[in-house]
């Protein structure tokens, strides 16, 4: 069964881009548009793995990736988050947020692609 | 003619006039005692003794007599009676008949000693003859014996006997009663001579001695007179002139010490009216002075009160809050930006403490402590502070300032402290803004960024179906110049930070030998491709420094990268040398080189010289203005050497700046503070055992990130902007200016705490040991090395 991947961006354009480089390479994917949105679909949904931007309305990147990693029921989903914000203390709060990686914009699409193998597969 | 004398030698005049009379009178009394000796010692007792002796003699021939008597009459009776008793008799007086004899004799002068001499002769024979009479009654014969006694020889002898005795007594019978009398008389003559001898002696006495005391007195008298008479006059005039008149003259007849100190003391009192004359008229001159001078102050005054009216114009009108305090901090002037600033009126202010009506916090909120404050701090010191804190108003807001707080001394005495206070709200905003702007406009360029690429990517790994050449070609080409693109936003964010300021350098021990290795090692493949040579070439296996790891990496990564692009056959070599107390590190190439003219540029923004196509990525024209940055940043130097045709040689040199450099460093800068105010530093250092467990287990950059977390929580239980912190592998430093070693354990206890907590959190499996030590100056040493040292013996 193909695995579910969850990207939640305020860019309709990136989770465009997103979406179709993942399911070019056989993912399913279901998207959210604002933290509150992908907050709820995680739930809802279950999703094998989540593409989580920062910068998101309602409930920012960051908020999500914690509420969602404290929770007993969600928090071995693998969160990956995705930023354009390169600073070093973005990367630090990701960690702290219990986020299992980080990628920046624009990404490398085999970067993006062999990070996601590798959570899936632990 | 007395009084011309001196006192002196009056004095020793009237003693010695006295001491003689004295003398005199003992003199004479001795003398007349002497004349008395006389009769006393030889007349009378002469006289007496003769009286004595003719008394004596009296007595003797008395005695003589009457023992003849009995000498006979015992005799008679012995030969009559024949009673023993006589015989005794005889024998008892006998010998003292012959003694008395023998006694007068001696006594007697010549004629007596004549007569009694006859007397003890015709004694002897008679008695002689009475003896045979005694023995003839002894035998008996009684007869005989009266016959003797009446035999002429005995009665021949007898009448010699007596006719010396009678010769005596006629002698004596004249003698005696002249001799007596004449001693008598001649005795009772001297006795009375010597009384009226000593009667006349004790009348001359007494006269004289009266006389003398008289003499005495009358000498007292006038010397005394003589002496106390001048010093009277003087008492008199002394008081007379005490009192005011300055034109007494004392008059001393005399020419003796009296009298020359009484023209003395004329003399001082005639000066005395002559001065204060002098002075009336220096009073006098003074006084008008004073009347100018006064004229003068008032003068003065009315420029000062302008003055003032100028300075306080001039405080007014300045943009920035001024606060002036005295010595113990309390507020003397406030100008009107100050007050509106906070809140406070200077009425309001003035008087009170400064940290009273303004309390500052840290950015966090925590209050800071008087001692902690910029103004105790220049009050303290003497120097001048520059700091920026959060300063409280009256209506409770927090304002962030910049304070400039200068002491105000008078030679070298503090007298207050002045401090000039900027509101920097709008500052720390439009920094803020730079900081979210920068951030905010590489994001929000990125993402367009990032659907381009993405797009581009899409089509070009034919994920919507295949596409032939030349549309892959074009595609590929667009992708090319989008990460150029990336790359350039990358940097700019870079070159932004780094002009800003806003860039920190995280050092940690690194290895440039091995860096150099591994960057060098990312091109392999390129340079391969382009059949170039990599080499490295170090001074030693292993060149240590305490550098910003990723940064350095950038900076070679660029070297490197630029040597790739311009070098099409040859080698690229790295270098690292250590040169004394720097590391000097290179990239060199067999390029193309570079023009002379173009030198210069090399290190300017968006400089592309040369630009080549072919491998490796595009240019940005920032990587060497980035580099030159954290190169700078690190405190080195970087520079290029080149020449068209010869190659190019990018160099750049490090100091060597050891954790331990950096330690003695920063404390230096402490040690120098606590020696010239005569404070203290204290340094405490933590140790966290085992660290290197979590190292192997979680990775340097897990523990690199985390040690700089605990740097962090370690900066927030510190308050002051003096305190400092650093780090290194397994230890964390901190360094406390003037802070005494008892203060440094409350602050090192704080610390441990909450360096405990975290550790919890992030090692739950306390594998990790927390230890701290203190050292501080002066106990444990007095330079920076000795509290290394110390810090480090185990």
């Amino acid at each position: 069964m193909a695995k579910k991947i969850l990207i939640v961006d305020d860019e309709e354009n990136i989770v465009t881009m997103v979406e179709a480089r993942l399911m070019g390479n056989g993912y399913d994917v279901i998207t959210a548009n604002d933290g509150q949105e992908g907050l709820a679909k995680a739930r809802s949904e279950k999703p094998d793995l989540i593409i989580l931007d920062i910068m998101l309305p309602k409930i920012d990147g960051y908020k999500v990736c914690r509420m969602l990693k404290f929770d007993e029921q969600y928090k071995h989903i693998p969160v990956i988050l995705f930023s354009a914000r390169t600073q070093d203390s973005d990367l630090e709060t990701g960690k702290q947020q219990g986020a299992d990686a980080y990628i920046t914009k624009p990404f490398q699409p085999e970067a993006l692609l062999s990070k996601i193998k590798e959570l899936l597969s632990e | 003619m007395f009084e011309n004398l001196r006192i002196g030698t009056r004095l020793i005049l009237a003693f010695l006039v006295m001491s003689i009379l004295v003398a005199a009178v003992s003199i004479f009394s001795v003398i007349e005692l002497n004349k008395v000796q006389g009769p006393l010692t030889k007349d009378i007792p002469a006289g007496l003794l003769e009286l004595e002796t003719t008394s004596h003699l009296d007595g003797l021939a008395q005695k003589i007599r009457f023992y003849d008597q009995v000498l006979t009459e015992s005799a008679r009776n012995y030969a009559q009676s024949g009673d023993k008793k006589w015989k005794y008799r005889y024998k008892n007086v006998e010998p003292q008949l012959s003694s008395a004899i023998r006694e007068a004799i001696e006594k007697g002068d010549a004629e007596d000693q004549q007569i009694f001499s006859a007397i003890q002769k015709a004694k002897l024979s008679y008695a002689d003859l009475e003896y045979q009479c005694l023995a003839s009654v002894d035998i008996g014969d009684r007869q005989r014996a009266l016959a003797i006694l009446e035999s002429q020889d005995y009665w021949q002898h007898k009448e010699e006997y007596k006719a010396g005795l009678e010769s005596y007594i006629e002698r004596r019978g004249k003698k005696y009663g002249d001799t007596l009398e004449v001693t008598a008389t001649k005795v009772d003559q001297i006795v009375q001579d010597t009384h009226r001898l000593v009667s006349e002696s004790l009348q001359f006495l007494t006269i004289f001695s009266l006389l003398s005391m008289l003499l005495a007195v009358v000498l007292g008298i006038f010397v005394s007179r003589s002496i106390l008479n001048p010093m009277k006059s003087l008492e008199r005039g002394v008081e007379i002139i005490g009192k005011g008149n300055l034109d007494y003259k004392i008059r001393v007849k005399a020419k003796d010490e009296m009298g020359r100190f009484a023209t003395a003391f004329n003399d001082m009192t005639r000066k005395l009216k002559e001065s204060y004359a002098g002075l009336e008229q220096k009073v006098r001159e003074k006084t008008s002075e004073l009347a100018n001078k006064v004229e003068e102050l008032e003068e003065t005054k009315k420029t000062i009160l302008k003055e003032k009216v100028v300075s306080e114009a001039l405080l007014a009108s300045i943009g920035e809050g001024m606060i002036a305090t005295d010595q113990n901090g309390s507020i003397m002037v406030m100008n009107p930006q100050a007050e509106a600033m906070f809140g406070w009126t200077a009425d309001e202010a003035l008087g009170q403490s400064f940290w009273d009506v303004i309390p500052s916090q840290s950015e966090k909120g925590e209050v800071i402590l008087q001692d902690q404050r910029a103004i105790s701090m220049a009050l303290a010191t003497g120097k001048k502070v520059i700091s920026t804190a959060y300063y409280i108003s009256r209506d409770k807001r927090k304002i962030p300032v910049a304070i400039t707080v200068s002491p105000v001394r008078l030679d070298d005495k503090i007298l207050g402290a002045i401090e000039i206070v900027r509101d920097i709200t709008k500052e720390k905003e439009v920094d803020m803004m730079k900081t979210e702007f920068i951030s905010t406009v590489s994001h929000e360029l990125r993402t367009p960024l990032t659907v381009i690429r993405e797009g581009v990517s899409l089509v070009l790994d034919q994920v919507f179906g295949q596409i032939n050449e030349k549309q892959k070609k074009f595609l590929w080409i667009a992708l090319e110049d989008i990460d150029r693109l990336k790359r350039i936003i990358d940097n700019l964010l870079d070159i932004s930070k780094i002009e800003s300021g806003k860039i920190e350098i995280k050092r940690e021990e690194v290895d440039l030998v091995h860096i150099a290795q591994s960057v060098l090692a990312t091109f392999q493949t390129r340079a391969h491709n382009k059949g170039l040579e990599l080499r490295v070439k170090s001074s030693s296996e292993k060149i240590e420094a305490y550098l910003d790891r990723d940064k350095i990496i950038q900076v070679f990564t660029n070297l490197i990268g630029n040597a790739m692009k311009f070098t099409e056959k040859g080698h690229i070599e790295v270098g690292v040398e250590e040169k004394g107390g720097e590391i000097q590190c290179y990239v060199a190439d067999s390029g193309k080189g570079i023009a002379e003219e173009d030198l210069a540029k090399m290190f300017g923004k968006f400089q592309q010289v040369g630009r080549t196509n072919g491998t490796g990525e595009k240019g940005t024209g920032l990587g060497l203005s980035i580099s030159k940055g954290i190169v700078g940043l690190h405190r080195g130097k970087i520079w290029v050497e080149s020449k068209l045709d010869q190659g190019t040689r990018f160099v750049f040199l490090l100091p060597k700046f050891t954790f331990q450099d950096q330690l003695r460093d920063t404390l230096m800068v402490g040690m120098k503070e606590a020696k010239s105010q005569k404070s203290a530093l204290s340094l405490v250092t933590f140790e966290f055992k085992n660290i290197e467990m979590l190292r192997n287990a979680k990775g340097r950059q897990k523990t690199v990130q985390m040690m700089t977390q605990m740097e962090a929580v370690t900066r927030n239980c510190l308050r002051r902007q003096l305190d400092m912190t650093l780090w290194n592998r397994d230890t964390l430093h901190v360094i406390l200016p003037t802070t005494i070693k008892e203060n440094a354990f409350h602050v090192a206890d704080r610390v441990h705490k909450s360096l405990v907590e975290y550790l919890s959190k992030e090692d739950p499996a306390q594998q990790i040991k927390l230890y701290y030590k203190i050292v501080a100056y002066p106990e444990d040493g007095s330079s920076e090395n000795d509290l290394i040292q110390h810090s480090q013996a185990a």
